[in-house]
């Protein structure tokens, strides 16, 4: 026994020892990101690997903290090195500048050509260095657009109520005048949809925890995508208001409660799925693509139900407009989204060359096509004006097999890890004249004009939500502005913490309140718990941090 | 002049022996501890600390200077000590599981059980949390057939009520943990000398006697310091069974400690020094424990453990 | 407690168990509640089983619970597709062989010395290496700690940290002292120096604890993968258990996707379709899992089997 074991462990010893001698002969050479917006850790693979090897002999290796976890920030920065190329959100990029991990890139600048029209927000945003006169570079904005900074591109808000036009018109079709209408909608729904078609119960609502206190908002996020119905949005544990004063977030007249007690209306009419209470987000994809749940509020989660095949039957989902909402929405990212991407301190030489030319390559059309547009004959085909067809639209969401010629595998499996780009997809394609996104293009829209659209059109008097929303002056658009925001402090982090735990924890409990006096009576018990917590502190320093953004916003309509 | 009798450089002989491991020890456990000057400094990532971020005592005092928030930590310590105590008192629970467990006739059934009950204790907390769902769910398993059978109209909340909640995790730890714990044991009772056994049952004795009398004595030493060892444990619950169960309708009784500073910390790396605080007050309880419970040990037994 | 010297004969003329009502009570409650209990052990996880080559989208609404229905192996080929997993299941075979061998030895051998009384200073050293198991200063000075030792996209980094458990030496220790000090007293006078009483006597006395031990320290290596996310970098470090964390991760992290507005809803939609997060869970498990119940029968023979001691002569 003795003997075996000994042998045993020389030869794992041995096999140990011979694995990790690497040979090495010619090797690409390797990029590291720091890439808060990734959700793929590792070694890039697949079609996007090929694209970029060819092109720049290099391979991507991707840290996603999404996947892996925030300690590998604190681990990496206090080893002094977060990687080659840095995407992160813009407050937290401050940071980093400050701590030195960021390289000044203003020697290489000029020679991204293909972000040279793109110089005032990169201007505006590297402001904050040092100031307007010195001329460093260390940031470059996230899907900027050549739009506006006050306009709004798309035909969707990013949170707006939507439900199934099939369902809609069997309840009658009617003119939704408030909340409390809307509430009387869905009732009627549940009543003719009680069950899906396997004879799994379906319920308007359906909810979950796991996405709380996410975004810069405080509080479940059940709610605060909901407060924009009323224009007013949470920036921290601040609610804006749309004339851009600041308010406590238990204010009775204000979103956050009216929507608190929208959903608990709701639960005492038993429109809210009992589950909501025991599940995540993790049940949510199966409910939303069966038909369990018949109202969606995220733009993104008709993706999970409106299939071509529904949206030519007429059962497909669609915003219903309601007469007294005044939607929020933020304008196009002009000036970028809310990260930045920058150089690592420590990359040089050789190194510092090749990232160059690949960020300039990754804000080049042709980059850009791959990145939003896909393969060339996979996901599109170009026609005789030179426009894009879709092509295999589904290669994404099917993981459809790429031909070997741009390198094999599944379209899925091989994406682009980054999962971020330098220009947004609206911005227009200068080879083709539309924009990136397939959405837009004209031989998308025809094929898309189905009779459920115009249908709604009719209805409506307008092309899409947007343009509703437009006509009827029912949108207040936030424009994208540069503002530099603080981080929380040590102790501003403890106390927003424990604010946030308590107020998720009892708006909970209330969706779930038996009767109106038991809601009223747990918001006050809240009020007071917070006030107790001392969520004063914490507003004062919500509504300071983000009033830089407000004055921002209030100059850029100015202009 | 030094007198180097046998015995003297035998004990240093024998330190020398275990030299290279305390090495070892000091260089992978202690050595990082000096991680626990963060818990005195202003340490928010990515700015490394220094004489500006010095901040003292600050962080402890931030968990008694908010008495809304005391009352909080009061909560959670209650919560703390009745998981603990439960788990304490119910603690001879693998010891019986192995002893019974071996005396079960049929070899492979002995054996097949003792496999199966470890499997377990590899289902993550998060997979646990999902069966649960399944099984005691508003729309589960549990609920369907009590409906189906007509003996309840509403869904029992198992999941979201607060009620027998200290219990009920007990339960889902024992489930868990027993069948692996009783390993040890098991290994234990098969140390046992055979020929004790054998001269006991020619005198007469029952299986329950031998029970009581060899087997249950045979353990005791172990299941002492394991217990002992525990007790120092205390204040810590480990924090993802509690993350998984856990929803607003039962967080006043499921959160202990170990889940508490996990909440608190959900921003990221934006608490690190207040959970390296209370890390260090954990420790301090910990030990402390430790060296008391040693003492009561001497007292009663007549010996210490460590 | 003095033994007399049995014949064979009489001792089997003697050993017939009286089994009277109470024994029997006893085994039929016992079989009850082992059946009971192995029942309640085993469900679950043939419900994992089931549901992971069951269809996606009927694991998920709950309606597979006793029998698998539309049968697949989708789930399993996705995970054997993971680039590097071959790679990263080498090497943790590796870590746990190399960790496990290791760990086992050093405690029996620490377990063993510091019961030896003639040792200087026993019981400070022993303090000190217990009250390990109590402190801990955080990730990030262990990160800081383990780079400077240059533990860091190193093979050791798997080995060094993880050898010295204290408790596994306090339970061989407290198994050492079980055992006859007489034993041990007469190696000594037949002139045996301290390692040579280890290697000769102890060791093979212990072997029940030894093999828990085994089990217990395999499992951990086995489903070790902090330490590679903290100090490896490297993807020819990586280990099956980090790997496949990354899998589950990925899966889960369509909030992630969320939180960038102008995501395209497709991308979304495809992860939707794709494997829900819990049964890629599930076939994780029973990924990482059926080796260990593989070799662990090898295992529990050693101490679920009775070991005489040898006879004292008294």
């Amino acid at each position: 026994m003795k003997k075996f074991l000994s042998l045993l462990l020389t030869v794992a010893l041995l096999l140990g020892m011979c694995s990790f001698t690497v040979a090495v002969a010619d090797e690409p050479m390797e990029i590291v990101f720091f890439d808060d917006a990734a959700n793929y850790n590792g070694e890039q693979t697949g079609w996007f690997a090929k694209v970029v090897l060819d092109r720049f002999n290099i391979k991507l290796n991707i840290i996603a903290s999404q996947v892996i976890g925030d300690e590998v920030f604190a681990t990496r920065s206090a080893e002094g090195d977060l990687g080659d190329i840095i995407i992160m959100d813009k407050s937290k990029f401050a940071d980093v500048v400050e701590a030195g991990l960021v390289k000044d890139i203003s020697d290489k600048i000029g020679e991204i050509s293909n972000l040279q029209p793109f110089m005032t927000q990169i201007d505006a945003f590297n402001q904050q260095f040092l100031g307007k006169d010195a001329g460093v570079y260390y940031g470059i904005p996230d899907q900027m657009t050549d739009t506006s900074a006050v306009g709004l591109t798309g035909e969707m808000i990013y949170s707006s109520p939507q439900v199934r036009w099939d369902l809609y018109k069997e309840a009658g079709s009617p003119e939704v005048k408030d909340i409390d209408g809307l509430l009387d909608l869905l009732a009627k729904i549940h009543e003719i949809h009680p069950v899906n078609e396997d004879g799994d119960p379906a319920y308007p609502f359906s909810l979950w925890p796991d996405w709380d206190n996410n975004d810069n908002m405080s509080g479940p996020a059940n709610v605060v995508q909901l407060t924009t119905w009323f224009g007013d949005k949470m920036k921290g544990s601040a609610l804006l208001k749309p004339d851009n004063t600041f308010v406590k977030l238990y204010d009775k007249d204000s979103g956050y409660y009216k929507i608190t007690k929208f959903i608990n209306k709701a639960y005492q009419m038993g429109l809210v799925d009992p589950e909501s209470f025991e599940q995540d987000w993790n049940s949510l994809p199966t409910k939303l693509s069966s038909g369990r749940v018949d109202l969606i509020w995220y733009n993104w989660q008709q993706g999970f139900w409106n299939s071509q095949e529904r949206l030519d039957n007429g059962t497909a989902f669609q915003m219903i407009p309601v007469e007294d909402f005044n939607f929020y929405a933020d304008a196009d990212t002009f000036f970028g989204g809310d990260r930045a991407w920058g150089v690592g301190c420590n990359v040089e030489g050789e190194k510092y060359d090749k990232i160059i030319e690949f960020l300039n390559w990754y804000a080049s059309p042709e980059g850009l096509t791959f990145e939003h547009c896909g393969i060339e004959g996979l996901n599109y085909t170009v026609g005789e004006d030179g426009k894009f067809i879709p092509y295999k639209d589904n290669a994404l969401m099917d993981n459809l097999p790429v031909p070997d010629e741009f390198g094999g595998g599944g379209y899925q499996d091989g994406n682009n890890a980054i999962n971020q780009w330098l220009l947004a997809s609206i911005c227009t394609n200068p080879n083709t004249g539309e924009t990136y996104d397939m959405k837009y293009w004209a031989s998308y829209l025809e094929k898309n004009m189905t009779e459920m659209k115009k249908e709604w059109q009719e209805k409506f008097g307008a092309n899409d939500p947007v343009d509703w929303m437009k006509k009827n002056g029912k949108v207040t658009i936030s424009p994208n502005c540069i503002a530099e925001m603080k981080t929380d402090t040590n102790d501003i982090a403890v106390l927003r913490n424990t604010i946030n735990q308590t107020l998720c924890q009892y708006t909970w409990q209330m969706f779930a309140a038996a009767d109106d006096d038991a809601f009223e009576a747990k918001w006050d018990e809240m009020v007071a718990e917070l006030d107790g917590l001392d969520y004063e502190t914490l507003f004062n320093f919500d509504v300071d941090k983000w009033q830089v953004q407000i004055d921002a916003k209030i100059a850029a309509v100015a202009q | 002049m030094q007198r180097l009798n046998p015995k003297t450089k035998r004990s240093f002989l024998e330190f020398g022996y275990i030299l290279p491991f305390l090495i070892i020890v000091l260089l992978f456990s202690y050595f990082p501890l000096y991680g626990w000057v963060y818990a005195f400094h202003d340490y928010k990532p990515p700015f490394p600390i220094g004489a500006d971020t010095f901040v003292g005592f600050k962080w402890f005092a931030t968990i008694i200077n908010n008495p809304t928030r005391l009352k909080g930590v009061f909560r959670v310590l209650r919560n703390t000590f009745a998981m603990s105590g439960i788990s304490l008192f119910f603690s001879w629970f693998p010891m019986i599981f192995a002893v019974f467990l071996n005396e079960i006739k049929n070899k492979s059934f002995r054996k097949f059980t003792q496999t199966v009950t470890t499997l377990p204790n590899f289902i993550s907390w998060v997979l646990v949390y999902a069966f649960a769902f399944t099984l005691f769910g508003t729309n589960g398993a549990v609920n369907s057939v009590l409906k189906d059978l007509g003996v309840i109209e509403k869904s029992i909340p198992f999941l979201q009520s607060s009620e027998h909640i200290w219990f009920k995790m007990w339960l889902w730890l024992t489930w868990k943990n027993a069948g692996w714990a009783a390993i040890m044991y098991l290994a234990a009772i098969s140390g046992i000398d055979e020929q004790m056994i054998e001269a006991a049952k020619v005198d007469g004795a029952t299986r329950m006697q031998i029970i009581w009398h060899i087997t249950i004595p045979s353990l005791l030493p172990t299941y002492f310091v394991i217990v002992m060892l525990n007790l120092a444990n205390f204040l810590s619950n480990g924090m993802e069974q509690y993350y998984v169960f856990q929803n607003a309708f039962n967080k006043d009784f499921i959160e202990v400690l170990d889940l508490y500073v996990y909440n608190l910390s959900t921003s990221g790396t934006g608490m690190y020094p207040l959970s390296t605080a209370i890390s260090i007050l954990k420790s301090v309880v910990s030990v402390v424990l430790l060296f008391a419970t040693n003492t009561v040990s001497k007292l009663i037994r007549g010996e210490g453990f460590i | 407690m003095e033994k007399t010297e049995i014949s064979r004969r009489d001792l089997r003329a003697r050993t017939r168990i009286r089994t009277s009502v109470s024994d029997r009570i006893i085994d039929v409650v016992t079989y009850i509640v082992y059946v009971l209990f192995a029942f309640v052990c085993v469900y679950p996880f043939y419900y994992i089983i089931i549901n992971s080559i069951s269809a996606n989208n009927l694991s998920e609404r709950g309606k597979v619970v006793f029998w698998p229905l539309e049968v697949h192996f989708k789930n399993y080929e996705s995970v054997m597709k993971i680039p590097g997993l071959w790679d990263a299941a080498r090497n943790s075979i590796l870590r746990t062989v190399i960790g496990t061998v290791l760990t086992v030895i050093i405690a029996a051998f620490l377990g063993y010395m510091f019961t030896r009384q003639t040792m200087w200073h026993r019981k400070l050293w022993y303090r000190m290496v217990t009250v390990t198991m109590y402190v801990n200063a955080g990730i990030i000075p262990w990160f800081l700690s383990m780079k400077l030792l240059g533990m860091t996209n190193n093979f050791w980094g798997y080995i060094f940290p993880m050898i010295i458990q204290p408790f596994y030496i306090v339970l061989c220790k407290t198994y050492c002292e079980s055992v006859p000090q007489a034993l041990q007293d007469a190696a000594e006078i037949d002139g045996a120096g301290t390692l040579r009483i280890f290697f000769r006597i102890m060791l093979p006395v212990i072997k029940p604890i030894l093999a828990t031990i085994a089990v217990f320290a395999a499992v951990n290596q086995w489903n070790a993968f902090q330490d590679t996310l903290l100090l490896m970098t490297k993807k020819e470090l990586y280990t099956l258990q980090y790997v496949l964390f990354q899998y589950i991760n990925q899966a889960s992290s369509l909030k992630a996707l969320v939180s960038n507005n102008t995501s395209t809803s497709a991308l979304m939609a495809s992860l939707a379709h794709a494997a829900t997060a819990t049964s890629i869970r599930m076939t994780v498990t029973v990924v990482v899992v059926f080796p260990i119940m593989c070799v662990y029968p090898f295992f529990q023979k050693f101490f679920t089997k009775g070991i005489m001691i040898g006879a004292v002569k008294g």
